[in-house]
């Protein structure tokens, strides 16, 4: 029994509350990684993943199995993220500055970022990219998803995902080969 | 050089995960998390504070509603029934002939129809008389007649 099987069966089998300890003990590492490549400090990744958990076990009820709870999950804090990124973007638009290269900084300076150089680059590239593309690229290159999975995280067609992550994808590229 | 990039995007070391969260993180996001989960069970918000933004929502349709309506009223747009009722108040007196209802129903009023019509048939008589040839027996029965 896998153990999304297993939480779905002591779900129905009335003991919530220890399918919900489950959830939040397999999930949380997993979607903290997740939600960490797409925004750019711990505190921020820390209060999406607390909403992202907050919704789960509101809305554990209504759901029917009708895809994944692995996709469910998934698709809760991805919008958690992107509603997150979106309202980012718009202080950003409002404040009328550019905020790539104070994103760019933040991720230099943050204490809990162990990477090497390379990674540092590709991941101030990531930054600059629009929400959507970010989500899409992540979900393809970092979780190696199918574009099916991707479709049911985020919505959208097959194709316009195959076009989103190319786009991404040559972003990234062309900022790389700038440095 | 494209193909040095993909191979750097291809490096399986850029695809782990370079961020490491605070020490004994996930050991107190269970409890948070509950905790945050219990905190907003009990600040659920009772029926009325949930209803509160539909009742203001209607209260201002009212008071923009009677605003309206004072608005309409005050600027006579809303007196149309009672002028249509004055107006036939002033018909019905036009109609009774109580009220002159024009300039020129008030010019006829002044002309004596009858004698119009008697002096327009004078003309046409006088007319026909030095037209035709009348005999002279024919005159004298016209003059009698």
């Amino acid at each position: 029994m896998s153990i999304d099987q297993e939480i779905i069966t002591a779900y129905n089998d009335g003991m919530e509350d220890y399918a919900f300890n489950l959830i939040i003990r397999h999930y949380s590492t997993r979607l903290y990684n997740h939600i960490r490549k797409l925004v750019p400090s711990h505190e921020d990744c820390d209060d999406i993943l607390q909403n992202t958990f907050i919704k789960v076990w509101k809305y554990l009820p209504e759901f029917r199995s009708e895809s994944s709870l692995f996709t469910w999950i998934y698709r809760i804090a991805t919008n958690e993220a992107l509603t997150f990124l979106k309202r980012e973007r718009l202080r950003n638009i409002i404040s009328l500055g550019s905020k790539e290269a104070e994103v760019a900084s933040r991720i230099e300076s943050d204490p809990y970022f162990n990477g090497n150089q390379a990674q540092l680059k590709l991941h101030k590239a990531i930054a600059s990219l629009p929400p959507k593309q970010r989500i899409v690229f992540s979900l393809k290159y970092f979780e190696e998803l199918k574009y099916e999975e991707i479709a049911e995280i985020t919505g959208g067609s097959i194709g316009s995902l195959k076009a989103s992550y190319h786009i991404a994808y040559t972003k990234i590229l062309n900022l790389l080969e700038k440095e | 050089m494209e193909k040095s990039n993909k191979d750097i995007l291809d490096n399986p070391d850029l695809k782990k995960n370079p961020w490491s969260p605070p020490q004994e993180y996930f050991m107190a996001l269970e409890e948070r998390v509950h905790l945050a989960i219990k905190e907003e069970e009990e600040s659920t918000p009772s029926l009325i504070s949930r209803l509160k933004p539909s009742l203001m929502l209607f209260l201002m349709f009212g008071i923009i509603a009677g605003i309206g309506y004072l608005s309409l009223k005050l600027t006579d747009a809303l007196q149309k029934p009672s002028a249509i009722a004055e107006k036939d108040g002033i018909m019905a007196l036009i109609e009774n002939g109580y009220l002159k209802s024009s300039f020129i129903e008030e010019y006829y009023d002044e002309i004596d129809l009858g004698n119009l019509y008697s002096d327009a048939m004078q003309e046409i008589t006088f007319e026909r008389i030095m037209d035709e040839n009348l005999s002279e027996d024919e005159l004298m029965d016209y003059i009698d007649y």
